[in-house]
């Protein structure tokens, strides 16, 4: 269990204007639990201090105040050469992978392994088992500068891993990888995670990576968590204009052109179409909403956006639907009723090019 | 060329290359520690001390910018302490290895800093303590730049040998200066310019091909 409690770290800076010196806070109180074994996701814009949070868990940064507790040791007041011995049970991978350009694939992956005192039979038989693990079992004698984006990530895993640490900080790993690279990364670390059973708390500002691994998020704004919990709850109930904002990447939720410039009002009004957004996940994305609804009552549904995805193997989606008809409000209801979250847009007049 | 000159020129070239090769060496050795100090010493450095970058970066600005015949003559009581005398070869390597430790120290410091700081981050995350970010980080990653910039400090020290020769430090200088300018023998003059320049192409090809061997951060 990794536990994180009021984490706040405070820089000095110099004001412009004043040239006075001010207290910066990238982080502010901050607390975070990552269970045993989890993958926990930590997203938030750029500058909104994850790569600051992530470092404090190392102690590759020093938290101004709060405390870090990684299976049961105080991280924050560990001393200086106890901490280098707790480091080693982290491992860390990074975006620009930072291998080291003068040591081969193999050279870098025994890194760790000498830095832990390792015998040479050892580093190789391990450095082996490990290049197998993450695929790169022949690029082993290979340079950094000769290998691709995606094998630099599997070589900077493989380090990571190498010492068998219980920990994975991912910083940002995917950032600089293409779609299909980051996906087959994204699903190495999900492999890893579930063949060791090792925790990784990884850092991203894109909602994607969460969606694809992890099981828990916290959402970082200005240095505080805004929203955290299960990623399907924080992507089927986004309580936060940033989360929403975030998770805006992934689903497509936007209102066709055509309703752009329309007013909506939240009372019924004659003659006006009733816009819904759903959102649905488990079972419920299986079960025939808008049949029902269309049997059921007098309307006509007409589908302006959906999206329907998997959060692991979960289903779940947003479908925004414009109803029209005399029993909007009977339909709503029976919406209301269902283990769907259903969000009323608005009534609004029946744009022209929309009703023919 | 009369058969004496050959022989003095063959003496002067051993003695040249003994002066710049024992210098280098003493420079090398004693120039990679002070750039390591001022490289981690720095405000970018693992173990960044202020008084200590000040102390040391003083110091070789000192010796940098004092030109070298001047610093020649002033530590002639320090070169005669060391060796036990001031005129000849030996006595030639005292002020040319102080004059190229501080040189060596500034591009040992500034290849250093071109070493990408994750690097340096993730070996910090795998628990690596200073010597170790020193010994298995810093010095392989900085190779390639240290090669080079020691062959600048080579090539510096086959131009400041010939200087030391004037002041009675033996060599190709030395030759030069007794013979071709003193003795007017044009012929004793170009040869010696000619060994020098051969001397110089010689270490920068082999400074060049040494750091294409130890680089290996660019596809080839």
């Amino acid at each position: 269990m990794i536990r994180l409690s009021g984490i706040s770290k405070v820089y000095r800076v110099k004001e412009d204007a004043s040239r006075e010196m001010r207290d910066f806070y990238a982080l502010r109180d901050v607390s975070i639990d990552v269970d045993d074994g989890a993958i926990f996701g930590i997203i938030g814009r750029s500058g909104a201090g994850k790569s600051t949070l992530i470092r404090c868990i190392n102690m590759l940064e020093r938290p101004t105040s709060g405390r870090v507790f990684i299976n049961g040791t105080e991280m924050t007041s560990l001393p200086e050469a106890r901490l280098r011995n707790a480091r080693r049970r982290i491992g860390m991978i990074f975006q620009s992978f930072n291998l080291l350009s003068n040591r081969t694939a193999f050279g870098n992956i025994a890194f760790p392994l000498e830095l832990a005192g390792w015998g040479k039979a050892d580093i190789r038989d391990r450095v082996r088992e490990i290049a197998s693990l993450v695929g790169i079992e022949g690029k082993l004698g290979q340079y950094p500068s000769t290998l691709s984006g995606g094998q630099k990530q599997r070589v900077g895993i493989a380090r990571a891993l190498a010492n068998r640490p219980e920990v994975l900080l991912s910083d940002e790993a995917t950032s600089a990888l293409d779609p299909q690279t980051t996906k087959s990364v994204l699903h190495l670390i999900r492999d890893i995670n579930e063949k060791l059973g090792l925790t990784v708390i990884l850092i991203t500002h894109e909602m994607n990576v969460i969606k694809e691994i992890c099981d828990s998020v916290a959402v970082l704004e200005s240095g505080k968590v805004v929203e955290q919990g299960p990623t399907l709850k924080i992507f089927t109930s986004p309580m936060e204009a940033v989360t929403r904002e975030l998770l805006s990447q992934v689903i497509q939720s936007e209102l066709p052109e055509s309703f752009a410039d329309l007013k909506f009002s939240k009372v019924p009004a004659r003659g006006e179409d009733l816009i819904l957004q759903i959102s649905f996940f488990g079972s419920v994305a299986a079960d025939p909403i808008i049949s029902d609804i269309v049997r059921k009552f007098d309307v006509d549904v007409n589908i302006l956006a959906a999206h329907i995805g998997h959060i692991r193997s979960t289903p779940f989606g947003t479908i925004t639907i414009q109803l029209s008809g005399d029993e909007k409000e009977g339909a709503l209801e029976f919406l209301m009723d269902m283990k769907l979250r259903t969000e009323v847009i608005g009534y609004v007049a029946r744009p022209s090019d929309i009703t023919h | 060329m009369s058969r004496d000159l050959l022989t003095l020129l063959i003496r002067g070239t051993l003695d040249t290359l003994y002066m710049v090769g024992a210098s280098s060496l003493i420079a090398i050795a004693l120039g990679l520690p002070l750039g390591v100090t001022l490289y981690v010493a720095s405000d970018v450095g693992i173990l960044r001390n202020r008084p200590v970058y000040s102390v040391a970066s003083f110091v070789v600005n000192i010796g940098r910018s004092t030109p070298f015949v001047i610093l020649m003559i002033a530590i002639i009581p320090f070169t005669r302490w060391v060796v036990g005398t001031s005129i000849g070869i030996n006595a030639a390597v005292v002020p040319l290895s102080v004059a190229a430790i501080p040189f060596v120290g500034r591009v040992v410091e500034s290849s250093l800093r071109e070493i990408d700081a994750g690097v340096i981050e993730a070996a910090q995350s795998m628990g690596a303590s200073p010597v170790e970010i020193i010994r298995k980080v810093l010095l392989p990653e900085g190779l390639p730049g240290i090669i080079s910039g020691s062959t600048l400090a080579v090539i510096n020290l086959v131009g400041y040998s010939a200087m030391a020769g004037t002041i009675g430090g033996g060599g190709l200088g030395d030759i030069a200066v007794r013979y071709g300018y003193q003795r007017f023998m044009p012929d004793v003059m170009i040869a010696t310019v000619v060994i020098l320049v051969a001397m110089v192409q010689a270490v920068q090809l082999a400074g060049d091909k040494l750091s294409a061997l130890a680089r290996h951060d660019r596809k080839n």
